[in-house]
């Protein structure tokens, strides 16, 4: 065999190929692991809402696993969570431990809810904590709004065409209440009922970071007759009320809009560290007054 | 609307470059072709030399090539081919004469190093000429795939800048554009889905191949319609001289063809049909499920209708159905899942019909050709079971092409247009919100103009040409600068460079966050929306350094705007919006190729190491990513030994990991608002995918191995291939499930064994 040095160096590198295509494929991993979860152990949603009235609270919690969790038997040992909540006023130090329960949903499976009852106090930042037996924990924390000192500023009222009452009302320092209720205090000047009419979101935000919309007085009226079955003029209200509820800070969507398709993004809308969610909390602002006389005499009465 | 001022500017500016110069002198034309088959070879060169003048040509997809304004004298003609004997012969010219020859050139070795005049039609994986490559078949026989042909798809992965996403799902992307900004031409109608479910293989059988030319950018002026990439091929004419055949059989591809001359020396007709049997006969082959049944079948007629007019018609259908989830493992690597029944999603069967006819008219008094063509091309594309597709989506187009080229000195002009009637059906069943269900037409205008100038003595070719792109319906259109260019400072080198705008008004929407779902839905833009552009730029450099060595880089870059791109949504799968986005794709290739280099005892080495590096990024509304074909490395490498008739290859490919969306895990998403009760709705199923695209999979190897037989005698040959894909047996993912908990793997170790007898 006549066997040139040139020829011995090809065949060097052919081999060398191979052998760098066999170490190459045989040093390097296949495996992949597809999860990549740095310590998000829970999904909690929920929040706190001041309501003088309703002292429960409710929050669900969602184990982060790699295979979809839907319980439809309520024996599923996946109903047991290993979880344990607790809520902390951090301006007191009054801890509240969550009671557990396995609850049916509309749509027949079972979800994880864990449930106290306290005063949620405005101004004050709670943390939630939700603790696995390893210690490992996802926490929230959350300031319920603090609506006090605003004032609201009534327009005069308007007679519109064919006779249709409204008021304008302005409320400063209110930048995006999430809804506002207007309660309409029926009855004689001794006793009265409050009866709700839900405006929703209903107005526009002013120049000086506040809150202005309008009140449709006889339109109300009307739907109050409707409501109680009597004529429109025996449907008397000395006064009125505002009940407006508002969001924390945190609760606050991408440029304002509540959009599913942003907000299903697992960093979108979310203040739960080690985990996903989001807990917040709502305060109340509340307000009444007497009708002022020009508006009794426009409305007759 | 843009004024067309611009346009006719340049097209006179064109026509002017190109005109005719004084009458005295001589001209050479004539027709180049197979000594056994009379097919016409295109890319051969064709050089005139009388001592002190040079002149040289290479001859087109018909074989044809014209060397005008020669001084009278003597010459001496040489017509050379890869792969055939050169043809040598004495002309002498007088002034005013206009000499016809028709050249035959027979199999037989050529060595390069004579190989002193190239246009871009010259082959060879080296021979790129910004951004062309030019295939011809022997190349494609050189990169074997399971069964015993070769394929253009199979070639098509050698090249550095052609990312396939799997072994399986036919998606290629070429240097960083996608699935559907390719333009896949047979004969020149649209192909829309032009690879079949098992990525070795092309809807375009080998051997009814002529040539291919790549374009992987900076395309010229005669094409358009897309942003990304031409692939054109050219089928073969049939065998006007005599009957020849072949069969192969092997269980990944069987193959008949069948050609010949209805009127000898006149009209011929050429037929092939393949089809896989691996589902049939290896349902569960090395304990591997290959659930794949696909096939293609192309037929064409072609007659010289005289000396100067010739009329062919080409027809193919292709069909594709499998599963793709068809190789499953669970999440460690060690159990088979292969008795899982498929998930709906993975159910995958697309076909395409094409059915079009070229006429040609070849002046004698003057230095033109006329090509007019025209045709249907469908594509009906479903996912789901067989009987009840959950999406589908449908093209149906008419084309209708003018194309004429004066062949002039020292500037060849070439002028056409293109009418393409599109009708769009699609059912996406939520797939893209907004995008439902619908019937939608589109027509698309294509005017071009454009010269292939020869300067500096045939050292210098500059490409420049115009494009309007029109929307007639929408009264949009754009005109489109192209440039391509080659210098050759000395005799071994070039240096080549390309550049042009492009514009797409049909859109291939795909579900890019999930690699299992290959899916593409197409239909118009939005009215209302731009249309995507794109832009491209590339330069490159060749070197013949050896007569067996040659080296070549090349470097690239497109951006890409008015994508549109799937929105990231949290939610399960099949349903999502899309966002806008731009995107630039950038890199650079090496390449290496040795041809026909003696070895031991007689024999000789082939072969070629190409590496590429590329970065694509995508910046839409809501991320900047880097999209799930943004292969960073790429190497290719083949050896392949003969000796007589025996032949041995091996190949190894690898890619570095694509990029993949992770996930955090499951869990449920209320949209979280006051009014919202938790302790009864149920909220919504989510994944909690992390960073689109963040992170990457492993690294992909792939070494194959190949051994041939061939056995000639005077009538047929014979030829029998062993080999096995994946020979390291190596678990390549080609993704994982993550709703159904598994990953799918690309072929494991896949042997192939089969026969083939070509009569001839």
């Amino acid at each position: 065999m006549n066997r040139s040095p040139l020829r011995a160096r090809a065949a060097v590198g052919a081999a060398a190929l191979l052998l760098l295509a066999i170490g190459a494929a045989a040093c390097d991993d296949t495996l992949i692991d597809p999860f990549d979860n740095d310590g998000r152990i829970y999904t909690v949603y929920g929040f706190l809402e001041e309501d003088f009235e309703d002292l429960r609270h409710v929050v669900r919690v969602i184990p982060v696993t790699r295979i979809p969790e839907v319980i439809t038997d309520p024996a599923d040992p996946r109903g047991d969570l290993d979880a344990v909540v607790t809520s902390t006023d951090l301006a007191t130090g009054e801890t509240h431990r969550w009671t557990p329960a396995l609850e049916r949903l509309d749509d027949g499976t079972y979800a994880h809810l864990y449930r106290s009852a306290f005063f949620v106090r405005r101004g004050h930042t709670y943390r939630l904590e939700v603790t696995r037996s390893d210690g490992r924990r996802a926490w929230a924390e959350t300031t319920v709004p603090s609506p006090s000192g605003i004032e609201p500023v009534f327009g005069a009222p308007v007679v519109g065409p064919g006779g249709a009452i409204t008021q304008e009302v302005t409320l400063p320092r209110v930048a995006s209440p999430w809804d506002v209720t207007v309660i309409y205090h029926v009855g004689g000047d001794f006793s009265t009922t409050p009866m709700p009419v839900a405006y929703g979101r209903e107005g526009t935000p002013t120049d000086d970071g506040g809150w202005r919309f309008t009140i449709h007085v006889s339109r109300d009226r009307g739907r109050l007759s409707a409501r109680l079955g009597t004529p429109v003029d025996q449907v008397r209200f000395p006064a009125m009320g505002l009940k407006i509820r508002l969001l924390d800070d945190q609760w606050t969507p991408p440029e304002g809009v509540f959009d599913p398709e942003v907000l299903a993004q697992p960093g979108a809308l979310s203040n739960v560290e080690n985990g996903y969610g989001f807990w917040g909390s709502i305060g109340l602002f509340q307000h009444d007054w007497q009708l002022a006389p020009e508006l009794r005499t426009l409305l007759g009465f | 609307m843009r004024p067309m001022a611009p346009a006719l500017c340049g097209l006179a500016m064109l026509l002017a470059a190109a005109a005719p110069a004084a009458a005295q002198t001589a001209s050479v034309r004539g027709f180049v072709t197979d000594a056994a088959t009379e097919q016409p070879l295109q890319g051969a060169t064709v050089l005139l030399t009388d001592g002190t003048t040079r002149a040289g040509t290479a001859t087109d997809g018909d074989g044809h090539f014209l060397l005008r304004r020669l001084p009278a004298g003597r010459y001496v003609l040489t017509v050379s081919f890869v792969g055939y004997a050169a043809h040598t012969d004495t002309l002498v010219l007088a002034a005013g004469a206009a000499v016809e020859r028709r050249i035959t050139l027979a199999e037989g070795a050529a060595a390069l190093d004579e190989v002193v005049v190239r246009a871009e039609g010259e082959t060879g994986l080296t021979a790129v000429a910004a951004g062309l490559q030019t295939i011809a078949p022997a190349q494609i026989e050189r990169v074997p795939v399971p069964g015993v042909t070769g394929d253009l798809a199979g070639y098509l992965q050698t090249l550095p800048g052609v990312v396939a996403q799997g072994d399986r799902g036919g998606l290629f992307f070429v240097r960083g554009g996608a699935v559907d900004q390719n333009l896949a031409l047979l004969d020149g109608l649209p192909v829309y889905l032009p690879f079949h479910i098992l990525s070795f293989y092309s809807a375009f059988p080998e051997e009814i191949i002529d040539g291919a030319d790549l374009y992987t950018g900076g395309f010229g002026a005669r094409y358009g319609g897309r942003v990304s990439s031409v692939i054109d091929v050219r089928a073969r004419n049939g065998n006007k001289q005599q009957v020849a055949g072949e069969v192969a059989l092997a269980p990944f591809l069987s193959t008949a063809r069948l050609e010949g001359p209805l009127v000898p020396g006149r009209v011929s007709a050429i037929a092939s049909v393949r089809q896989s049997f691996v589902e049939q006969l290896f349902p569960d082959l090395l304990g591997q499920r290959l659930p794949y049944r696909f096939g293609d079948r192309f037929g064409k007629l072609h007659a010289f209708l005289s000396p100067n007019h010739s009329l062919s018609v080409t027809a193919l259908h292709t069909s594709d159905r499998g599963d793709l989830a068809g190789t499953r493992k669970r999440f460690d690597g060690e159990d088979d899942a292969t008795d899982l029944p498929p998930p709906d999603t993975t159910l995958v069967s697309w076909e395409n019909l094409v059915v079009g006819g070229r006429y040609t008219y070849r002046s004698d008094r003057w230095p033109l050709l006329v090509e007019a063509a025209g045709g249907r091309s469908a594509m009906t594309n479903e996912v789901g079971p067989e009987d009840a597709p959950d999406r589908a989506s449908e093209i149906e187009s008419y084309d209708a092409a003018l194309d004429a080229t004066f062949f002039l000195r020292p500037a060849e002009v070439r002028l056409g247009g293109r009418a393409r009637a599109s009708t769009f059906t699609y059912a996406l069943g939520g797939l893209f919100q907004d995008v439902e269900e619908a019937e939608q037409t589109l027509t698309e205008i294509d005017v071009y103009a454009e010269t292939v100038l020869a300067l500096a003595g045939e050292r210098l070719r500059v490409q420049p040409g115009l494009h309007l792109y029109a929307l007639p319906a929408r009264g949009q259109q754009w005109i489109e600068p192209r440039l391509r260019a080659t210098y050759r400072p000395a005799e071994r080198h070039a240096l080549h460079a390309a550049a042009g705008l492009y514009h797409q008004a049909v859109a291939g929407l795909n579900d890019e966050r999930d690699v299992g779902n290959i899916f593409t839905a197409w239909l118009p833009t939005p009215e209302d929306a731009p249309v995507p552009a794109a832009a491209h730029a590339l330069a490159g450099w060749r070197w013949q350094a050896r007569p067996w060595l040659a080296l070549a880089a090349e470097g690239f870059y497109k951006t890409f705007e008015n994508l549109s791109v799937p929105l990231f949504s949290a939610f399960p799968r099949f349903t999502t919006a899309l966002q806008p986005a731009d995107g630039a794709a950038r890199g650079a290739d090496l390449r290496a190729e040795l041809h026909g280099r003696p070895f031991f005892y007689e024999s000789t080495l082939d072969g070629y190491v190409s590496y590429g590096l590329a970065e694509v990024e995508y910046d839409a509304a809501q991320a900047t990513y880097h999209p799930a074909h943004d292969r960073r490395h790429q190497v290719s490498a083949l050896l392949h030994a003969a000796r007589g008739t025996l032949g041995f290859t091996v190949q190894y490919q690898f890619g570095s990991g694509l990029p993949f969306t992770s996930s955090g895990g499951f869990d449920v998403w209320h949209l979280m608002t006051p009014d919202v009760d938790v302790a009864r709705d149920p909220g919504v199923l989510r994944v909690a995918y992390n960073e689109p695209f963040g992170r990457r999979q492993p690294a992909y190897h792939r070494l194959d191995v190949w051994m041939e037989r061939r056995i000639e005698r005077e009538h047929t040959v014979a030829t029998l291939r062993a080999g096995a894909v994946n020979v390291l047996n190596r678990a390549n993912l080609f993704y994982y499930d993550l709703f159904t908990f598994q990953r799918v793997d690309q072929l494991p170790l896949v042997p192939s064994l089969g026969f083939k007898v070509e009569l001839r």
